[in-house]
């Protein structure tokens, strides 16, 4: 009873106290960079697609509204033929770019993504592409993967030695 | 049975095991890498490591291999020790110092052996700092990617390829950390089953070629129980499919069967999928011209399902129904299946090819026409000497043991046929005869030949505990008689009939004329209208033959789904859905009935043949197992055509369909997203017991026939099939699936000489005439499989070869041209002279374009 | 203008201004709470936000009507047409000034109590009609609380009918010129208003329409200008109960300087703001919590303080 009594005494001074809205879009919030917004796919430090088709963002997605197809190019690169995010299933959760192995897909801190036609809200590879490689500058996966792409050839990639001679002899 | 305690419980297993068996057998998890159900164990891993026990009192125990610890009774071990999971982690530890980032640009992600064995010893962090070893790979084909960085020697490829496949052009090279599984060069690898080495390796050296095209991971795939529709062993299969289109096909277990493995053939020949054919829907005009028909004559399909043949032959009358074989295919299959009934013989599944110790093959060439029987023989040659490794306490499943006791000994394997097939490698005697003569010698060995290679023969045979004779349909009727005659002289042994393609047993039973009669009935004028059932006629008969009928007829429906010289004539054609987009039922070269399910639903709207001869006459049936079972009440023989698959409304216990999706599946909100925001429902599938979603059941089948893959927790690669055996290796839960149709009645065989003898017209004495003959090769010569891009790759060139005798006696010469002269057709091929073909004959690819017509050992006149 | 035009024309403006006081409310109710939250609340349409309702009530008016296939469908329209419609009836008996009321009937208490007990109707048929389980349910729960919580507030009253000597409402707020009930009656006071807040259905005392657990209770099943007739009927309560406090225990239109119908919304708005002020204090009651206190706590003090009034009345004559 006395605890009712004085939560009600507690809610009324807060008639008094100043609301904390911020009157968004006349007055903008600070958006801190790990913002769960947009997701964009970034590109590597020589400005290559960092997206290497593996499927994991797709697999991690609880609202399943990522979909790619995979394919190589004629040294053996792989990357999305498309990819497609349906941003009006999206849940920004954040999943795919825990799940992502070569950072390629990030959420960024945006969020006006408003639109009065629905299917403008599914952004395709060209709408995802970034020309920047986003908040983690500086990785690229291939010179760490063993495979080898143009540019990096077998045994190219850090902590790897030249591929052996497997004629040699020498113990 | 044996008791054995593992940590403390005991399990029966049965006799004859190892440790790593038993507990796989018990349903309990012990990783393994090189250990493989059929190629047994060698120990080279040691990631199997248990703490074996002597007896009760001892708590000390000691580390040992499962795998190369013998389950006896009493056998006592740990899995759980707390020693044993540490080594096994240091053990996946050490390989993985060398295992290169790749998983997310890796083809075996998601099906990883050394993904699921990695995370079941619980090593999750790599510790090495230093430098990795690599290697340059090489290009094997357009089968197969080799990534060597990948490799963790355990050996299962060398093994699989050279001890089980017998391949000779793939090893293992180099010494120390430098060991490399490759060839000696770059180039196509020349076994016929490359393809498995995909699937038998624990990680990614060697993936998919072709799905990598448009690679989809396993749990993004959709797939359904299918049966291979490449020739007619009736292989199972899992094809898998993404977005609508194919991707990879991957071998389904069948212990009665195929056992785990596929030939090439089988894998990529999926990609005929790609090139299908569309036209206007004209079932309009097909259904006036077929009121207006003064007759009609139904021309069914040995590669369409049964229950479109068999719905054909209700809508044209038995009388007018034709089986679709050529003359000689329908002689040789009726011949077989009075042999099938008489059970002068008894016939022996795929499987069972595999124990047989004394292998006669009789006119066929297996590599070619049946690859599996290839592989399967290649098992039972090595099998055969087995007896000497038991004498020496070796158990069957030690594989380094057994081959260093056998020393290179092996079953007897003695063929008869035109040409030096591939199994001749490993034959202990093989002759090159004309096909009229590989009958002559079946039978002098039958009658006992007093001396010579035959009297040889007959007493190995005799000798043999497992003898066995194999021939096929299209050695002929003559040669399939005297075959059936010889394994009927020998107590105890067996007799394999190859049959050509995936249902020519299955037409050849449902009866009707052969395709050469159909045509009588056309071009007498009895009928003017004609409905060929995915069907080539232009393959099945001389091509003056093709072009008559094409004249006299009046209409011609044609019912196919890929482009064909008869759809090009045809005056109306009605697309029908792919094998990968229908549902039904094949009947294999040993009358075993298997059902296949729809990968897809069928795609704009193309539905499957059933149905558009349902409505091409006035019949009600709902699905396909509507037919089956009209054809099972008309046909008791047919029965077992339902028991073979669980019908559509098969519910689980909880009472749920099969889903085609894994709970995995992906992109369910988007895959569609950019043609329509409303995400269709997924298409029901008002015809199986299964779904096209992931709604339903993941890991049920309590029938083996409907499992759409295999999955277990934890175990995401195709080894998980251990999870769906009743003993590790051995029949699936709720038995192999499949029916055989047909039982021995023991009646006599018809044994019509006169038409024998009709199959093979004799040379006459002119010396320009020679034998034509058509050899089947594993690429190129089926009607499908050769249309997918990287078997087309594959295909040999066009020739003409012949021994050297006969060409100097024809006066043709090596490079030349030959003009050949048959059935009022010409055919012009380069010549290649060579000793592998018998005197008297020359050997042109079978059903390559430029041989149409060339159906049958025939005989041709040389220009 | 005679009495009886008179009467309509009383009539016809409460009618007026108590559908205006409706919307008003939304408004009213979102931005209290906002403030009790520290937030701005509506602010946007209009000045101030306040063509906010009006932008609600076009948007209900857009909606799709839709009545479920599974509906009783002549009891599923009639029931939220109850719900408005006694609660409206139950305005007729309450005196705002001397003059402005519609009707001075002698048992004007009597005729509130009915009309209160009709509305519950409105609610348990929507339930049933809806054929929902959720909606069951809520109409459930609400039959349930309506009875709890009408036995204290009658007993209430009765208190304030002893002292006032009549049931006739104007005669009860001439009773108190100076000395409200309230001071007299503190504790009637106070088990009136809760139980008011229960009769009105609004939390702590919502568990007919409990969101989280029932959905929305017994209107889940309804859309459109439906939903918006519940949600006007218990604006409508808040209303009615709080005009009702004034009359019963605030000394109605009593007040020095200011005129009496100030004075009077004066007082009825103070307890509109209790309402909003307690929802934005309190969680939703658990079921037992809501029987235990209308039962076990209510009712028995309603019955003592009607005891004690009779017996302070007795000595005090």
């Amino acid at each position: 009873m006395v605890s009712i009594l004085r939560s009600m005494w507690l809610m009324l001074k807060h008639l008094v106290v100043r609301p904390v809205t911020v009157r968004y879009p006349e007055q903008k919030a600070y958006i801190p960079p790990r913002w769960r917004g947009r997701i964009i796919l970034s590109r590597d430090p020589d400005g290559c697609e960092r997206c290497v088709a593996c499927y994991l963002c797709s697999a991690a997605c609880p609202a399943d509204c990522i979909s790619l197809q995979a394919t190589e190019d004629e040294h053996g690169r792989r990357y999305a033929e498309w990819f497609r995010i349906n941003f009006s299933r999206c849940i920004f959760c954040g999943f795919c770019e825990e799940a992502c192995p070569t950072y390629a897909i990030q959420l960024t801190p945006d969020f006006e993504m408003g639109e009065y036609d629905r299917s403008k809200l599914v952004y395709e590879k060209e709408d995802l592409l970034i020309s920047g490689q986003g908040k983690y500058p500086g990785y690229n996966f291939y010179h760490h993967s063993g495979v080898s792409v143009k540019g990096k050839p077998r045994g190219g990639a850090v902590d790897e030695t030249h591929p052996v001679d497997i004629r040699s002899l020498l113990p | 049975m044996p008791t054995v305690i593992i940590d403390g419980i005991e399990y029966e297993v049965e006799q004859g095991r190892n440790m790593l068996e038993a507990v796989l057998d018990n349903g309990l998890d012990l990783p393994y890498f090189c250990w493989h159900p059929a190629m047994g164990s060698v120990g080279a891993c040691r990631l199997c490591a248990v703490r074996l026990y002597r007896d009760e009192s001892d708590t000390q125990g000691k580390i040992a291999m499962a795998c190369m610890t013998p389950a006896n009774d009493g056998t006592r071990i740990s899995i759980q020790d707390p020693e044993a999971t540490e080594f096994r982690r240091c053990v996946v530890e050490w390989l993985m110092t060398n295992h290169p980032h790749d998983c997310p640009v890796c083809d075996e992600g998601g099906h990883c052996h050394l993904q699921d064995m990695t995370t079941m010893c619980g090593q999750t962090y790599r510790r090495f700092r230093f430098k990795k070893r690599t290697y340059t790979n090489q290009y094997l084909g357009p089968f197969l990617t080799h990534e060597m960085n990948r490799c963790i020697q355990c050996y299962r490829c060398v093994r699989f390829y050279r001890d089980l496949a017998g391949g000779r052009d793939f090893n293992v090279f180099g010494s120390r950390n430098r060991i490399y599984f490759g060839r000696q060069r770059d180039g196509v690898l020349e076994s016929e089953f490359s393809g498995n080495l995909a699937e038998v390796c624990p990680t990614g050296v060697f993936t998919d070629k072709t799905s990598a095209r448009h690679y989809t991971r396993k749990w993004d795939l959709r797939t359904a129980p299918s049966v291979c529709i490449h020739c007619g062993l009736g292989c199972n299969t899992i094809p898998g499919s993404r977005y609508n289109k194919m991707r990879r096909i991957e071998g389904r277990f069948n212990g009665d069967v195929n056992g785990y493995f596929l030939c090439d053939r089988g894998r990529y020949g999926y990609e005929f999928s790609y090139d299908t054919i569309r036209s206007e829907n004209a079932i309009d005009d097909a259904q006036n011209a077929l009121k207006e028909a003064k007759g009609v004559v139904g021309i069914g399909s040995p590669r369409a399902s049964l229950e479109s043949n068999y719905a054909l032959q209700k809508l044209v009358g038995v009388e007018h129904f034709s089986a679709g074989l050529s003359e000689f295919e329908q002689e040789a299959a009726e011949q077989y299946l009075s042999v099938f009934k008489s059970g002068t013989a008894q016939m022996l599944s795929l499987a069972e090819v595999e124990l047989a110790d004394v292998v006669v093959v009789l006119g066929i060439d297996p590599t070619g026409e049946a690859p599996m029987l290839d592989f399967a023989i290649r098992q039972a040659m090595r099998k055969a000497p087995m007896e000497v490794a038991r004498k020496l306490n070796i158990p069957d499943w030690d594989a380094n043991a057994v081959i260093n006791a056998l020393n290179g000994a092996k079953g007897k394997l003695y063929i008869a046929a035109p040409w030096s097939i591939k199994l001749q490698e490993i034959a202990t005697e093989a002759i090159n005869v004309t096909p009229a003569n590989v009958a002559v010698f079946a039978r002098d060995i039958s009658r006992g030949a007093v001396d010579g290679l035959a009297s040889g023969i007959s007493t190995e045979l005799a000798k043999a505990k497992k003898p066995l004779v194999v021939t096929g349909i299209s050695a002929g009727a003559d040669t399939i008689l005297a075959a059936s005659e010889l394994a009927g002289s020998i107590p105890g042994c067996g007799l394999f009939v190859t049959a050509p393609e995936a249902n020519t047993l299955g037409v050849a039973m449902l009866g009707g004329q052969s395709i050469r009669q159909a045509v009588d009935t056309i071009e007498s004028g009895q009928a003017d209208t004609l409905i060929v059932l995915e069907n080539d006629l232009a393959r099945r008969m001389s091509s003056p033959a093709f072009a008559s009928l094409v004249e006299n007829v009046k209409n011609m429906i044609v019912l196919d789904c890929i482009e064909t010289q008869t759809t090009r004539a045809a005056t109306t054609i009605l697309p029908v859905a792919t094998f990968f987009n229908s549902d039904g039922a094949f009947v294999n070269n040993e009358s075993r009935a298997q059902r296949y399910y729809a990968v897809d639903p069928p795609v704009e709207d193309i539905p499957a043949a059933w149905s558009r001869i349902r409505d091409l006459g006035d019949f009600t049936w709902a699905g396909y197992e509507d037919i089956l079972r009209e054809l099972a009440a008309d046909r008791p023989e047919f029965a077992g055509t339902l028991e073979a698959a669980p019908f559509a409304d098969w519910r689980s216990t909880a009472n749920r369909k099969i889903a085609r999706e894994t709970h995995r599946s992906s992109g369910r909100t988007s895959k569609d997203a950019n043609r329509t925001m409303r995400e269709p429902q997924p298409p029901d599938d008002a015809q199986t017991p299964l779904a096209f979603s992931m709604e339903g059941d993941q890991n049920p089948p309590a029938s083996s026939a409907v499992i759409p893959r295999f999955w277990w927790p934890g175990w995401n690669s195709n080894a998980a099939s251990n999870k769906y055996q009743k003993e590790v290796g051995a029949e699936l839960h709720g038995g192999n699936p499949g029916v055989r149709l047909l039982t021995a009645s023991g009646s006599e065989p018809e044994a019509d000489r006169d038409k024998a003898s009709v199959s093979y017209p004799q040379p006459a004495g002119e010396s320009k005439e020679i034998w034509l003959i058509p050899r089947p090769y594993i690429f190129g010569s089926e009607e499908l499989s050769r249309r997918g891009i990287a078997i087309g790759e594959l295909i040999p060139p066009p020739e003409a070869a012949i021994h050297p005798q006969s060409a100097q006696k024809l006066g043709l010469t090596d490079g030349g041209t030959a003009e050949l002269d048959f059935d009022g057709q010409t055919i012009s091929l380069p010549i290649r002279v060579e000793e592998s073909v018998a005197v008297g004959v020359i050997v042109v690819p079978m059903g390559f374009p430029e041989t149409y017509g060339v159906t049958s050992p025939t005989v041709a006149r040389v220009k | 203008m005679t009495p009886g035009l008179w009467t309509l024309v009383i009539g016809v403006c409460l009618l007026a201004g108590l559908l205006g006081l409706t919307t008003g409310m939304i408004w009213i109710e979102r931005r209290l709470l906002a403030q009790f939250q520290d937030r701005l609340g509506p602010n946007r349409v209009g000045p101030l936000g306040l063509f906010q309702p009006i932008a609600d009530i076009i948007k209900l008016f857009m909606k799709e009507d839709w009545m479920p296939p599974f509906a009783d469908k002549l009891i599923f329209v009639i029931a939220p047409g109850i719900i408005v419609v006694t609660v409206l009836l139950a305005f007729a008996v309450v005196p705002i000034t001397p003059f402005i009321k519609v009707s001075d009937a002698n048992v004007g208490l009597l005729f509130f109590l009915g009309m209160a007990s009709m509305g519950v109707y409105g609610i348990v048929l929507a339930g049933w009609a809806s054929n929902s389980k959720y909606s069951l349910i809520g109409g459930t729960r609400a039959a349930a609380q309506m009875l709890s919580y009408e036995l204290p507030m009658g007993l209430a009253v009765v208190s304030v009918v002893m002292l006032a000597g009549s049931l006739r409402l104007s005669d009860i707020v001439n009773a108190q010129p100076r000395l409200w009930f309230c001071v007299l009656q503190p504790l009637g006071f106070v088990i009136f208003t809760i139980a008011g807040i229960a009769e009105a259905r609004r939390t702590p005392f919502d568990l007919p329409e409990a969101d989280s657990e029932l959905i929305a209770g017994y209107h889940t099943e309804y859309s459109s200008m439906k939903f918006a007739l519940f949600f006007m009927g218990e604006y409508l309560d808040i209303i009615l109960v709080s005009a009702m406090v004034t009359v019963l225990y605030l000394g109605g239109w009593h007040g020095p300087l200011l005129p009496p119908a100030l004075w009077f919304i004066i007082k009825m708005f103070a307890v509109i703001f209790l309402f909003v002020w307690v929802r934005a204090v309190l969680p939703r009651y658990r079921y037992d919590q809501l029987m235990t206190l209308g039962w076990k706590i209510l009712l028995p003090l309603s019955i003592v303080n009607l005891v004690a009034t009779g017996a302070v009345m007795l000595v005090m004559r």
